[in-house]
């Protein structure tokens, strides 16, 4: 029974990445699973599996938070814009403050009003979306490839393994992370025992803010350039890191959910790459996208009353 | 407890409304509220009203956005107009709210770049009831039966466009000539009129000189990184791709493109076509980091402004809605960089003040809607080059 769950441990979380890579490399051999291909993309999975660890710790919370994308383009104008005067230190430093500061802020607004976070955290996505737009009128602003380098391999790699190592001492390792997920799994039974839930709820935005932070630097360094978006055009950001946090928890039961975020988001960047290897019109690559959400929460999410009705119909 | 949490809430959203009111990021803007500042109604060397133009623009902080604004807002100071800007448009229909609002806004004339032609009827009836004159800016109307109804409306007067199919068709061209065959582009979702015509011109291109368009991405909001993952996935997925087509680079889109280019070693070895001007292009240029760049038609808003001006100072250039034609200005070489930055996107505008002065018939009785469309037509970096080095 050991040796079984031992081997589901390994080949469920494997099963999807795998599963996925599969269907696209039978239907295009030539381009899609090539060496050069596969480290694009896991190049390219890094900085939203960072955006997924920082979210992992307030969804596992029930708490939604649709203002991280706009909190990275804002850390990230303002770092790019201090990177012309302090350079790469410029950039690290003061993308990461602020954003930390940015999720503090939104953590202790939500935990203030005590409203339902999807409206808290939307109405904050608007205020920073348009506090890029002012910032130096809204002009993009560029950095010079000599310090746009954490953007490339291997360091962005490097700097990928070792937000993952912090976001899962901090999960399995603290005190904090034992609070998130004793929360998580019931906060009047987390508040009876001495938990503090409120001051938990606001930590996890404070915890987001710093691996938004890092995103943020990886994202300015990657493109060579960050642009104010307005719009709400900032909440699709989170849409990949919001997949591969669900994909994760699903796979929590097999793996370490931090692994799960990355498996996760690394499928999504599959599908992306291999809808452009099939040569798929673009409109049609979003459908796609989506139908793939949809089934993939569908299953996952009815997996349970499936197994039950199965059960009732064998008894 | 209560008091410091009224406090805090008090003092966000004191500074919420500071940022918001200090500038206009999607916001409607004073255009001209400048050292330059407008002249009081009936001042000499001025228009005898200070009228008040709206302009539905997508922004106005970007390098083409920046540039025309910074031209109308100049041509204002002449003529001792007032401008306004809306920007808050994500799509189609929050076009039509946004010209609703520059009316509401006091507006006498709105120029609109619509994306589509769809909304343009609605536009119209918009402004016969508010007796608002509009002009489209960088469009045409494509749609028969929408142009049928938009040019019967007297309030429409008219429009400044360029040849978008053709500028496609060119930059497919030139793409052949530097030897690509196999190109990806990047471009705006379906329906976007500009977009879907430049597209249609690169299609062309490809039919007639046997090139392949051999993947796309479309999105209307996408920047640097997005751009730079776009390219990655080209090179990762065709590694016979030797041409990029990028349909609008601003925003960041074309740095994007460069960026990932360069982190692939590929700079120069895939040749990269783009319509739209960014900053150090004679750098990126010489570098080889682009092939064929196409652009500078930020005048483009002047002509249509002109149109409106001269109608509302009681002086029309012509009793029936005009169009007028706009050349794309080409870049091949490091030295038209330098000489576009220099002359005609440089400290002066490609258009001083006298001649500004000399497109309103209040000031220059004999101008006509033929010259108008003449110095349109004429516009290039040698045409700026000879009117302003004598």
């Amino acid at each position: 029974m050991k040796r079984k769950v031992n081997l589901q441990n390994l080949i469920v979380p494997a099963a999807l990445p795998l599963v996925v890579f599969l269907i696209f490399y039978i239907c295009q051999p030539d381009r899609f699973g090539t060496p050069s291909g596969l480290l694009i993309m896991l190049q390219q999975s890094v900085i939203d599996s960072v955006i997924g660890f920082g979210l992992c710790y307030n969804l596992v919370i029930d708490t939604w938070d649709f203002s991280s994308g706009a909190q990275l383009v804002l850390a990230g104008l303002i770092g790019a814009f201090s990177a012309q005067y302090f350079g790469i230190w410029g950039l690290i430093v003061v993308t990461v403050v602020v954003s930390i500061l940015l999720g503090s802020l939104t953590g202790f607004i939500y935990s203030a009003l005590k409203i339902p976070s999807i409206i808290v955290t939307i109405g904050i996505m608007l205020v920073y979306e348009s506090a890029g737009t002012l910032f130096r009128g809204g002009a993009s602003i560029t950095v010079p490839s000599s310090i746009s380098f954490l953007g490339r391999a291997p360091y962005i790699f490097i700097v990928g393994i070792l937000a993952y190592l912090l976001a899962y001492l901090l999960y399995h390792h603290t005190k904090f992370g034992y609070h998130v997920r004793a929360v998580g799994n019931g906060e009047i039974t987390a508040k009876n025992i001495g938990i503090n839930s409120i001051r938990v709820r606001f930590l996890c935005f404070v915890v987001c803010g710093f691996f938004v932070g890092i995103a943020s630097l990886l994202q300015v360094s990657y493109g060579g350039a960050i642009a104010p978006k307005g719009g709400m055009n900032t909440m699709s950001m989170v849409f990949p890191p919001f997949m591969g946090v669900f994909i994760g928890q699903y796979l929590e039961k097999y793996c370490d959910i931090m692994i799960g975020i990355f498996l996760g988001v690394f499928s999504m960047t599959m599908i992306n790459t291999g809808l452009i290897a099939m040569g798929l019109p673009g409109t049609l690559q979003q459908v796609v996208t989506g139908m793939f959400m949809l089934i993939f929460m569908a299953i996952s999410i009815n997996q349970d009353a499936f197994k039950i009705r199965k059960r009732k119909a064998a008894i | 407890m209560k008091k410091i949490i009224s406090l805090l809430l008090v003092m966000v959203l004191n500074v919420t409304l500071l940022l918001t009111g200090c500038s206009g990021g999607n916001q409607s803007q004073e255009g001209n509220n400048s050292e330059g500042a407008t002249a009081a109604a009936g001042e000499e060397g001025k228009l005898p009203e200070k009228f008040k133009i709206g302009v539905v623009i997508w922004s106005t902080v970007d390098d083409l956005g920046k540039a025309s604004a910074d031209m109308l807002n100049y041509a204002s100071d002449v003529l001792g107009c007032e401008m306004v800007y809306n920007t808050d448009i994500s799509s189609p229909e929050s076009q039509i709210t946004a010209t609703e609002n520059l009316i509401a806004a006091g507006c006498d004339a709105v120029a609109i770049c619509n994306y589509s032609d769809d909304i343009l009827p609605k536009i119209a009836k918009i402004c016969e009831e508010s007796n608002v004159y509009f002009t489209l800016i960088w469009r045409s109307i494509s749609d028969p039966e929408v142009k049928e109804i938009v040019e019967s409306s007297s309030y429409y007067l008219g429009n400044t466009c360029e040849d978008e199919e053709e500028i496609g068709y060119r930059m497919g061209k030139t793409l052949y000539e530097k030897g690509s065959k196999n190109i990806a582009v990047i471009t705006m979702e379906k329906g976007d009129s500009t977009s879907d015509a430049r597209n249609k011109g690169f299609d062309r291109a490809c039919e007639e000189f046997g090139m392949k368009r051999i993947s796309e991405v479309r999105n209307n909001t996408i920047t640097a990184a997005e751009t730079t993952k776009a390219v990655e996935n080209f090179l990762a997925s065709f590694p016979e791709l030797d041409g990029i087509f990028v349909t609008g680079g601003s925003n960041t889109i074309l740095e994007g493109v460069i960026q990932a280019l360069e982190l692939h070693n590929k700079t120069g070895e895939v040749k990269v076509a783009c319509v739209d001007f960014i900053s150090d292009l004679d750098k990126y240029i010489e570098e080889g980091a682009i092939d064929a760049i196409s652009g500078g038609h930020f005048v483009d808003p002047l002509f249509s402004y002109m149109l409106m001006v001269n109608k509302l100072a009681g002086t029309p250039l012509s009793e029936t809605c005009e169009t007028l034609n706009l050349n794309f200005i080409n870049l091949v070489s490091p030295e038209d960089a330098v000489n576009y930055y220099t002359y005609v996107e440089g400290e002066e505008f490609p258009y001083s003040e006298e001649e500004i002065k000399s497109m309103v018939k209040y000031f220059n009785s004999e101008m006509t809607i033929g010259e108008l469309k003449e110095i349109a037509n004429n516009y290039s970096v040698d045409d700026v080059v000879e009117r302003h080095s004598k």
